[in-house]
This record gives structure tokens, sequence and C-alpha cells, in this order.
């Protein structure tokens, strides 16, 4: 697949370098790091706001900048839409003059269907400090949009949110990604908001690539385990809605690449979700336990049978990646994973509760 | 007491030529203001702070001093001045423009301070915003920060105005007393009281300048006000 946006980025600042090279898909990709370890400073330099000492920016083709063709294109032609951790909205504007601002005649229908998808039509004759912290993030976003952006950058988006907010976000950023195929790089130092939306992730530390891929895929390396088990972490699973099984209040879930199938509450993703709805379910790796055997008489939905692809140690913890047509991580103590012999290539049942379950 | 109220007409002259001299300085003023306010609050460059120093240097001197180096400048042996006379055949000494040059060169340092203030009050990641979104500097300028500075504009272009109404020493030495041309409301009162038996003449001046700069203030005070309310409405 072509890279919607390809860098290679090399700054150098005081006692800090930022040297990071990769090639961004057409996807929702999340810039996990620690605070102060070059993410933000990446995002600056692919907007043009940080000039970088050397390497090159390609969006879709174009040369954003290519330090050994001496090309640098400004901030304002290079059509990349920036979400700020503070919204950054033009507090003596309206919601509608800051939606056009970087487009005065945008194409009407683009116009309603951003209003539409953020869910901002209440808010267009509102300033902005008449708005919440969501509302305001989903406006800054829909002028970004509406500006005639390439790419969609966001810094922190989460931070300013409280937890409640945060989940408001999210599913928009979805829908973004999905009806306008937008490429999103989103940065943030909480692991979990991250793989709430993406597992396709690009790990920073101290201002080096650390790793670039999919969430489990990253675990393969001891610093990657460390960085990422440090912030918390979830399973991410993209299932579809495949029966709403009314008398249990249950819905069951099924992996459309694999025979992969789960029990959610009907109350996590409510009724009116559509048979084929297309979800993300998260669980962390510490509310899964293992079995050899299939357990009877339990309370747990859930018991998916896997195999165990690796088991990393740490701390007096096992990490076992287990297939399960997915990959997950499940967490148990080091003490377990000896009494229980539990190896790589072996199966192994999945036990997990319905409650336990994260759906967006 | 009635006294009070009878104006004569070079009283009258002298209070239109001073309301005529500080509206030409503030408008002169302002424009030139916003250019170097934005400079020193938005620009590093060599030599900033002997700039800065200059800019402000008529806070600072004697007004008698800065009158006589304008005169220096602009008189008719000066390096502007003698362009103008033989060029032109324009007299800048002594004359209705030596009032107003005398104002903004006074009011100059005063408008700059307020709107370099207001403009470095506006938090420049909402200019950086305004670039991402595609807006030129020019347009970043007009519709970002010179709206949100808005107050010390308006500040700045009363504060310009009132200090014009109130110059005396610069003027008197650059433009001189010449009633009808150059006599304004300050330089009046001086000369009023110069002349034995002239307190009502000069309580009547006195009473016109105290209100004019008392309206200049709460205009400021109340324009400012509405400002800032409409940027929160």
């Amino acid at each position: 697949m072509t890279p919607a946006l390809s860098f290679h980025i090399k700054l150098q600042r005081k006692d800090f370098t930022l040297d990071v090279k990769a090639d961004i898909p057409n996807w929702i990709t999340g810039i996990f790091g620690p605070s102060g370890h070059g993410k933000t400073s990446l995002l600056n330099s692919i907007a043009g706001i940080v000039t970088p000492d050397s390497g090159y920016i390609h969006l879709n083709g174009d040369i954003l900048l290519d330090t050994n063709k001496k090309k640098n294109v400004k901030i304002r032609q290079r059509r990349v839409g920036y979400v700020f951790q503070d919204e950054r909205l033009f507090p003596h504007y309206t919601i509608r003059k800051n939606l056009l601002y970087g487009e005065k005649n945008p194409d009407p229908e683009l116009f309603n269907e951003v209003v539409d998808t953020l869910q901002i039509a209440h808010l267009l004759n509102k300033k902005p400090e008449q708005c919440s912290g969501g509302e305001k993030q989903r406006a800054a976003i829909g002028r970004a949009i509406i500006s005639g952006s390439k790419i969609l950058l966001m810094d922190e988006p989460f931070s300013a949110l409280d937890v409640n907010l945060r989940r408001e976000i999210i599913p928009y950023l979805n829908r973004v990604h999905q009806k306008f195929s937008l490429p999103i790089l989103i940065v943030s130092h909480d692991l979990p908001d991250l793989l709430s939306l993406t597992d396709n992730l690009l790990l920073l530390k101290n201002g080096q690539l650390l790793g670039h891929g999919k969430f489990t895929d990253l675990l393969d390396r001891p610093e990657n385990l460390e960085l990422m088990h440090e912030s918390g972490w979830y399973n991410v699973m993209h299932l579809s809605v495949f029966a709403h099984l009314e008398s249990k209040n249950m819905v069951l879930l099924k992996s459309n690449k694999s025979n992969l199938q789960i029990q959610a509450l009907t109350q996590t993703i409510g009724k009116d979700v559509a048979i084929n709805q297309a979800l993300k379910v998260l669980i962390k790796p510490e509310s899964i336990a293992l079995s050899k055997e299939p357990v009877q008489n339990i309370s747990l939905r859930n018991q998916v049978e896997g195999t165990m692809k690796d088991v990393l140690l740490k701390d007096g913890l096992a990490f076992c990646i287990v297939d399960i047509g997915e990959n997950i991580i499940v967490e148990v103590t080091e003490v377990s994973q000896k009494s229980m012999c539990l190896e790589k290539g072996q199966r192994v049942y999945c036990l997990f509760k319905s409650a336990s379950l994260k759906i967006y | 007491m009635s006294e009070l109220f009878k104006y004569t007409a070079s009283e009258w002259s002298a209070i239109q030529l001073s309301l005529y001299v500080a509206l030409i300085c503030a408008v002169i003023t302002l424009p030139l203001a916003i250019v170097v306010g934005w400079f020193l609050a938005r620009k590093k460059f060599f030599g900033k702070s002997v700039l800065e120093g200059i800019i402000h240097l008529p806070l600072v001197l004697p007004p008698i001093t800065t009158g006589y180096l304008l005169l220096l400048v602009f008189g008719n042996r000066g390096v502007i001045g003698k362009f103008f006379y033989e060029t032109f055949g324009i007299q800048i000494a002594f004359s209705f423009y030596a009032a107003v040059i005398a104002a903004i060169f006074v009011s100059f340092p005063l408008v700059t301070r307020s709107i370099r203030l207001s403009i470095e009050l506006v938090d420049q990641k909402l200019e950086e915003a305004a670039r991402t979104l595609g807006a030129s500097n020019l347009r970043v300028f007009f519709t970002i920060t010179l709206p949100l500075a808005l107050p010390g504009v308006i500040s700045g272009f009363i504060l310009s105005f009132a200090r014009s109404l109130g110059e005396f020493g610069a003027t008197i030495s650059f433009a001189g007393n010449i009633e009808g041309k150059t006599q304004t409301l300050p330089l009046a009162i001086f000369s009023e009281m110069q002349v034995p038996g002239q307190e009502a003449s000069t309580m009547r001046l006195v009473v016109v300048s105290v209100i004019l700069s008392l309206l200049a203030m709460i205009a400021a005070e109340f324009l400012n006000k509405r400002v800032i309310k409409s940027k929160t409405a």
C-alpha cells in the first residue's frame, strides 16, 4: 500500500535529537511515547511550524520538505490540518466563522457533512467560550477538515478532556476517518486512549523510533513492552455485531477474519447498534485469565480458545501473547505461568467477563 | 460668574486648533505605532534595544529638548526641513505642520507601548493555528492579531489624542505660539497666564482643557469595556 505520509525528520535542539523515519498509511496512527520525547516536535515538523535540520516529508506524493532539494513548503500551503491540544479556536469568531476560516466558500455538501458528522450544527452561532471542551475539540476538527486538509494531525486531543468527554470524542474521530478518508496522526502519552482509536502505533522514546506497527506486533522487543506496560494498556479486537441475544441481555460479536466470537453486555453496546456494525472491543490484559482446559459451571461468559505465541517475563509477571484469531496479551504472574507450565505453542483458553469489555 | 462661559474668538480658535491637531496626530500616529508595536512585540533583531530606546526617548527627554531637536531636523536649514522648503516651498517649523509633528513625536512612544503590550498578550498559538489553516502573514495580522489587540489599539488612539491635547514644551519651541496658527490650548493658557487680569480667560481655557482630557479618558475606558464585552459575548 502506498503510504499517505512518508518522512525522515532530523532535528537537533540543545540536548535533544529527534531522528524519526516512517511511512504512514491512510489509517489512524497513534504516536505514543513519554512526555517530552519528541512527539509534538514531530507533528510540528510535519505541519511546518518547526523546520527540521535535515530530512524529507512527502504527503500523498507531494514534497512538503526535502532539505537535499532545498525545498520547504510554507505552513499555509501544506494543507495539513492541525488540531491542537488546546483547540485554538479563535475567541472573537463564532464557531461558523472558525469553521470557514481556512476556506471561505467550501463545498456546501462538505460543510454540511462535517457539521452533521461532528454534530456541531447547534454550535454554529456560538462563540468558543460558550462551548464545552468536547464541543470545542469537535469544532477544531471540523475547521481542519473544511480547510481542505489532506491529513489530520492531532496533538494530545484528549489531555484537556475529562473521561466522559474523551469517550464522547473518540467515536467522532473514527467517523471522520471513515467518512472523509483522511489519514489521522494522533499524539498521546496515554496508551489506553490511543488504543481505543487505533492499534497502529508509532513508538517514540528519546526522539528515536522504537517501533512502528500493530500493537501486538510491537511487543516482541523488551523496551517496547516496558514502554507500553508502564502507561497501562488494552487489547484491541476488531469485531462486528452478529446477533442481539435479547433474552440474555447480551450481544454476540464476531470477527470477520477468524472464528473469534465473544459475548458483550447489551448495555455496553446499546440496543440500537445494527447487525454487522464494526466495533472496537478493548480489554485489559490483567482482566483475562488463562486455563488449559474448558471450564464448566463458571459465571464468565467468554472462554475463547487460542494458541500461545510467546511468553515474555518481566518483574514477576508473565505477558502471554495468545492468538485467538487476533493477537492479544494476557498478563498473569510468573508463578502461575510456571505452575501451569504455560509455553509457546500450547492451546489455552482465555477467560474474561463480558462486563470487563470496553466497546467503541 | 457669567464671564466663565463667554469665550472669545481667539479662545475658540485655540480650542479648535487643539482638537484639530490632536485628531490629525492620533490618525497619523496610530498606523505607524501599530506597525512598530507589532515589530517590537513579535520580532527579534539586532539593535532592538537601541531602537526601543530611541522610540521611548521623547518620554524622558525634556520637551523643550525634543522641540529643539525637531527644529534642527525640520527647520528651514535642517535635513528634512530644507528639502521641503527648497522643493515644495513649504516651511515646516513655526507652522501648523510643526504643531502636528511635535504632537506625533511626543505621543508616539505612549501609543507604541500600549499597542505593543496588547499585541504581546495575543496568544501566538492562535496565529500559528491560522497559518496551518492557510492564512498568509498579512491575513493572520488583520484577522487574528489586530482584532484581539483592539483594546490596546483603541487605548493607544485615545492616549495619542489626549497626549496631543496636553502637548506644550516641544510645540512652543518647534511650532511657536502664533495665535490662530500654532497656538493650541496649553499655549493659549500659558499666554493668558502671562498677562495680569486674565484670570477669567485662563480659567475658561483650563476648564475646557480638563473637560476634554476627562472625556478622552472616559471614552477610552468605555470603548475598552465595549470591546472586551463584545469579544466575550
